[in-house]
């Protein structure tokens, strides 16, 4: 068997162990989640004003239900005004339409946690059976809170290096942080304005994600989702809008992972990423499958997979991508950053299926808080997969493509050309942050592949609508790298090589 | 020899205290979230750091609004990769002197710099449906709503230093220099290319001006300059087809 077949079983057969697998998630945790009473808040003297700071009688209602053992926690409709509070084994908070909890913001209002060392307003730490339900909303009112936050570590009373001009990340809150917890429903609400990342869920098992809806761009690091080192996940039918990376799965711990990932039909629009591996990324990814996923008017990449802090990436399927108005559509990278000498891996990757055009002009311009205007002078960037010498990108599948690009690049004004000394001349950068974009000018319009093994296009098409000063695409030090049916349109290209290899070994194309 | 060494090390000190004093944005709640005007807090950020004898603003990542801002001798504007200063879309909002009208504007100042990898941009679409309505209501005359501003306006300036910085969809003319000596630009892409007629740098009756690695893509003529103006140094100046601009 040739070696692209065999490992395209190898994922289908893993495909449907995620599937069987991720359904008996799904039965439990909506079995666990259905027994236990009622309780309504304003029966703790819990107020929805929009006034009254309700922390202690929110955190007094909750565990007076997980003493009782569980059930769900109502917020009727109202304006319930509160700053961290943790929920405990088998409660589940539910939000009515018309109810929403209101962060306070008030810095002091949030807690440091000592377990995750990060400050947040509904944590949950080593709890099972819990949730979030209803059609209710949770507005952080992020930004007034990160600029209060801003002006305490001015005058002095929080330490920060304000690096950015903006206290780090984890001195703002999230909306939710979930730490070590088991079975866990996310249902139907909608999470708004953060001051840090927006929801995270760190080292938990069964979750389940349905049908929510995300508004997260209030200010800097508003991320749609953080899935950090978790294991049997569902995200699906649900919309994000945020500032920073959408769907976003980190590994913190080198020794833990993400995976056994379902994320389906979801919508993503970002000034970041839309589907985004890392950028912490220590431990590693495996058996995540994405399906239907469609990215808009986003600034960086539709998908980035970033192994930089020595991540094992295995195991990946991304079926059915409808990729309008962003700034860049596949990045797969290999770094070496933190990984304090543990080697990265990617290798057994398939993206299939996938429409995308990408734009001259800015993709995310009049959305708040817009990806910054960085890494110039570069003409419009292709699509990527670039590993490290001595780690190779392996085994990845590209097929069913077609990638409408704007072309008309200046070569007077960014410039890569085809020479040995030219190519040579592209840095490699381990150390860099992963941006598609960190190398400046690269010497393709269509797709640049460099350091990586067994890659194969199948049925792809790049399309410039103007002229390009550069080849389709370029593979750099590459080993078994196949073209079955890859078309390029590009006006006035006449003759012009639109595949152009340098240091490849193993090339075909037909 | 005692009195030269003591005097050396004074001049150094103050030397050091003027460039390296640093000063963030956020110290004076400039808020970087492309919707508040900020124009009154940067304002008294160079008013404040000019006072103190000089020193440096910082701005780093993100988009800061802003209308007309007056430039001070010592104060040096750096922009950090992925800072913007946006200027608003509200004529009333610039300085207006004499026949001129700048989102920058410096007059009769002594060593002032503006530089990093950020960005200095209008919106001209916004800009001329807000002027042009204005303009439908007959209040405000003709002459007072037909001066657009520049991004930046000098007179009567020297030693000024523009370097790294990226203008882009200026409303006229991106940078003016009137009747300045020791102009030194560099490193700059000047992107003007919305707006038709618009040139990029002017310069009337300025010496002593240097001009090193700019990209200039513009509409109008890249570079204006009378007979009173000197440039003294031009090098790697080029338009979008690899042509020195002057």
């Amino acid at each position: 068997m040739k070696p692209d077949m065999r490992f395209r079983r190898l994922q289908l057969l893993n495909d449907k162990i995620i599937m069987k697998r991720l359904l008996l998630i799904l039965v439990s945790i909506l079995t666990t989640s259905v027994y236990g009473k009622d309780y309504f808040v304003q029966d703790f003297g819990v107020y929805g004003d929009h006034v009254t700071l309700n922390t202690r009688s929110i955190q007094t209602a909750i565990d007076f239900v997980s003493k009782q053992g569980g059930g769900r926690l109502i917020f009727s409709p109202g304006n319930y005004v509160t700053g961290s509070v943790y929920i405990k084994a088998n409660v589940t908070l539910h939000l009515e339409a018309g109810a929403t909890i209101w962060g306070s913001t008030n810095p002091y209002d949030y807690i440091m946690d000592s377990t995750v060392k990060w400050k947040a307003l509904i944590f949950a730490i080593k709890q099972d059976n819990i949730g979030i339900t209803g059609a209710g909303i949770i507005d952080g009112r992020g930004f007034t809170t990160a600029i209060n936050t801003l002006n305490l570590a001015h005058r002095g009373l929080i330490e920060d290096e304000m690096k950015y001009d903006r206290v780090r990340e984890w001195k703002r809150p999230e909306n939710i942080y979930f730490r070590e917890c088991r079975n866990i429903k996310i249902e139907g609400i909608t999470l708004k304005n953060p001051a840090s990342w927006n929801q995270t869920y760190d080292q938990c098992q069964n979750l389940l994600v349905d049908n929510i809806t995300v508004d997260s761009k209030s200010y800097w690091n508003n991320d749609g989702i953080d899935i950090v080192d978790c294991k049997d996940v569902i995200i699906r039918n649900s919309y994000f809008d945020a500032a920073d990376d959408v769907l976003c799965l980190k590994s913190h711990d080198a020794t833990k992972l993400c995976e056994n990932i379902l994320i389906e039909n979801c919508v993503a629009r970002s000034s970041a990423n839309g589907l985004k591996f890392g950028t912490v990324s220590r431990g590693g990814f495996k058996n995540v499958t994405v399906k239907n996923l469609t990215v808009i008017d986003t600034y960086r990449s539709a998908i980035t997979f970033a192994a930089v802090d020595g991540a094992v990436i295995e195991n990946i399927l991304v079926d059915g991508v409808r990729s309008i108005n962003t700034g860049n559509v596949i990045f797969l990278r290999i770094g070496d950053r933190w990984g304090k000498g543990k080697k990265p891996v990617m290798k057994n990757i398939t993206i299939k299926n996938v429409y995308a055009e990408v734009p001259l002009q800015k993709p995310d311009k009049g959305y708040d808080y817009e990806g910054p205007v960085e890494d110039l002078p570069r003409n419009i960037s292709p699509s990527s997969i670039i590993g490290l010498p001595g780690y190779n990108i392996e085994n990845v599948l590209l097929e069913n493509i077609e990638i409408v690009y704007p072309g008309g690049s200046d070569s007077f004004y960014a410039y890569r050309g085809l020479t040995a000394a030219e190519l040579d001349s592209i840095p490699e950068m381990p150390t860099a942050y992963p941006e598609f974009s960190q190398f400046k000018e690269l010497p393709a319009w269509g797709f640049y592949v460099r350091h990586a093994k067994n890659i194969t296009f199948k049925n792809v098409t790049f399309r410039a609508n103007k002229p390009d000063y550069r080849p389709a695409i370029v593979s750099d030090k590459v080993d078994n790298i196949e073209f079955i049916n890859v078309k390029t349109e590009e006006p006035e290209a006449g003759n012009k090589q639109q595949i152009f290899f340098y240091k490849s070994n193993n090339t075909s194309i037909k | 020899m005692k009195g030269i060494r003591l005097s050396l090390f004074i001049a150094i000190f103050t030397i050091t205290i003027c460039q390296a004093q640093e000063y963030k944005a956020s110290l004076f709640g400039c808020m970087s979230d492309g919707i508040t005007n900020n124009t009154t807090s940067i304002q008294a950020a160079i008013d404040y750091i000019a006072e103190k004898g000089g020193g440096k603003l910082s701005f780093y990542v993100g988009r800061y609004l802003t209308g007309g801002l007056v430039l001070k001798s010592n104060v040096t504007i750096e922009l950090h990769e992925g800072a913007i200063l946006v200027a608003s879309s509200n004529i009333n909002d610039y300085i207006l002197y004499e026949n001129e009208r700048a989102l920058l504007f410096g007059n009769n100042l002594r060593n002032v710099s503006i530089i990093g990898k950020g960005v200095i941009e209008a919106n001209p679409k916004q800009y001329f449906l807000t002027t042009n309505a204005l303009k439908g209501k007959q209040q405000l005359q003709a002459d007072y709503l037909a001066l657009t501003p520049s991004l930046l306006t000098m007179i009567n300036c020297s030693n000024v230093k523009v370097e790294g910085i990226i203008f882009q969809k200026s409303l006229q003319n991106a940078q003016k220099y009137i009747s300045c000596n020791q102009i030194d630009l560099s490193n700059q892409i000047i992107r003007n290319n919305t707006i038709e007629n618009s040139g990029s740098v002017v310069f009337q009756n300025t010496k002593s001006i240097t001009l090193k690695n700019i990209f200039i893509d513009a509409k109008g003529q890249p570079i204006i300059k009378d007979q009173n103006s000197e440039i003294i140094m031009v090098e790697n100046c080029i338009n979008p087809k690899g042509k020195p601009v002057l």
